[in-house]
């Protein structure tokens, strides 16, 4: 139960800190351009209405607060995917209310595109803007959504509010804004009920989550868009003593001098190089009356690699350190654990579909089988005809 | 601010479309790219697509010319599973290319 709590703990905390769900590749993007700070549209292909043109008069609707006033002042077609890139200029800052800088793009506030006709466009924010969002209060009764064991229903209430706030560190018009941006980010949770139900899937989860980031910064081919944060939540269930504190500091980034390779392969494909992530901080919590405190920490490296010309191979390991008092005996103090996982394309410039995962504690199992399995696609690749075009 | 007499020409557009495409790449760690190179998207994140964007578009306008931002193409480029090569996108950057002031 306590390693339940903790791994759903640990889980919220890394989603809360994560910079946003995956949209969808039909999903027209928002974000700021980097050089004028104009808004900016890119709609994939046969997204686009027919009524936004240059010299249209739109409205943008940021956190579903006022509309804001905008012109199309250029359309140009997108020449890696199709659809079109529009470029905006608004009537005032979109990123000004709370700091006025020169911050671009958002990920935690809603933005909706209203054409000149039509119904209005959901849009899929990139990068964070300064701006504090807000989903509820709301309030409901719904017997069903606490268990079949309470059929008279308990009142539910939800409330989020969250601030994320960029403070400009740099004014280097040469730096991309995540250099010269500093992010602080802070966010409230409840989600509880007027008393506590007798159902199985009771909810009484409340959270105050804290975070601040250093901007990015590169040091040569050592390092690569390194940040430093500094994470804390604070997690109280209401109708119990429950409770658990968490502060980390988190480094993340790249290291380009562990560059992506390229193995049996006659052309070469690249990504990113090797990256990381290592936090480690304090942990204090309460669960069912008893009490336990200590140090986390925790490390990730994850590097890609391509094979064969058709094949690449996703490699992560993540060690866990775990001194937190009174953990259950099943948990180790540290703990390792290995990913490799295989994608396979049929001709260069086709996506990779995933064909094989393994996931194993010990290194042995999961090198053995990755072997195993290249020495059977070595023997595949030796006699199946070539699927490469020119 | 920069200004120019005379809109940059083609041939330039080119050499500043290739130059700014491989520091937009070191800047997200990927270096010393070739054009025959194939760049995989599906394995960037989603803020290394903005910086990409970011450092391509500041690169340009400080050349002389304009570029709609671009995090949001390669966003839909690491949803997609794009694959790409070096010279067709640099070739991909030209043709979106403008003059300064041409917008």
């Amino acid at each position: 139960m306590i390693r339940r709590t903790l791994l759903s703990l640990l889980a919220l905390l890394v989603a809360a800190v994560a910079l946003g769900d995956d949209c969808a590749a039909t999903s027209p993007r928002f974000e700021l351009n980097a050089a004028t700070q104009n808004p900016t549209i890119t709609f994939p292909k046969d997204t686009m209405p027919s009524t936004i043109v240059a010299g249209a008069a739109v409205k943008l609707v940021i956190g579903g607060g006022t509309p804001v006033e905008a012109t199309v002042t250029d359309v140009t077609t997108n020449a890696f995917i199709g659809g079109s890139i529009v470029t905006l200029h608004a009537s005032q800052p979109l990123n000004g209310p709370i700091e006025g800088t020169d911050a671009s793009g958002l990920t935690t506030a809603t933005v909706t595109l209203l054409p000149p006709t039509g119904n209005a466009i959901a849009l899929c924010g990139l990068t964070p803007l300064n701006y504090s969002f807000h989903i509820g209060p709301t309030v409901s009764a719904d017997s069903s959504s606490t268990g079949t064991g309470d059929p008279a229903g308990v009142m539910r209430f939800q409330f989020s509010r969250g601030l994320l706030r960029l403070v400009q560190v740099s004014s280097d018009p040469t730096l991309i804004p995540a250099a010269r941006n500093l992010q602080e980010e802070l966010s409230v949770s409840i989600d509880t009920t007027d008393r506590k139900g007798t159902g199985t899937q009771f909810i009484d989860d409340n959270r105050l989550t804290g975070a601040i980031r250093s901007p990015e910064k590169s040091f040569g081919i050592v390092l690569n868009r390194v940040r430093v944060g500094l994470e804390g939540q604070f997690a109280r269930a209401i109708h119990s003593e429950d409770r658990n504190t968490d502060v980390t500091i988190v480094v993340d980034g790249w290291l380009p001098f562990f560059q992506a390779v390229n193995l049996l392969s006659q052309s070469r494909t690249r990504t990113l190089p090797l990256s990381f992530r290592l936090s480690a901080g304090r942990r204090s919590q309460n669960v069912s009356g008893v009490s336990s405190n200590g140090n986390v920490a925790d490390g990730v490296v994850t590097y890609h690699l391509y094979l064969l010309d058709h094949y690449a191979v996703d490699l992560s390991e993540e060690t866990v350190l775990n001194d937190v008092s009174d953990r259950p005996a099943s948990t180790p103090r540290t703990q390792h654990s290995y990913k490799a996982a295989i994608f396979y394309k049929a001709d260069p410039f086709s996506k990779f579909s995933a064909v094989a995962s393994y996931e194993n504690g010990h290194s042995g199992p999961v090198f053995t089988k990755l072997r195993q399995y290249f020495v059977g696609v070595g023997i595949q690749q030796l006699f199946a005809p070539s699927t490469a075009k020119p | 601010m920069l200004t120019f007499a005379n809109p940059p020409q083609a041939s330039t557009a080119t050499a500043v479309a290739a130059q700014c495409s491989r520091k937009g790449f070191t800047t997200i760690g990927i270096t010393n790219v070739q054009p025959a190179d194939v760049i995989d998207f599906s394995r960037f994140d989603q803020q290394s697509c903005i910086d990409l964007g970011d450092a391509i578009v500041l690169c340009v306008s400080s050349n002389g010319f304009s570029l709609p931002a671009l995090g949001g193409t390669f966003d839909i480029m690491r949803v997609q599973g794009t694959q790409i090569t070096f010279d067709n996108f640099t070739k991909a950057i030209t043709q979106m290319m403008k003059p300064a002031g041409a917008q």
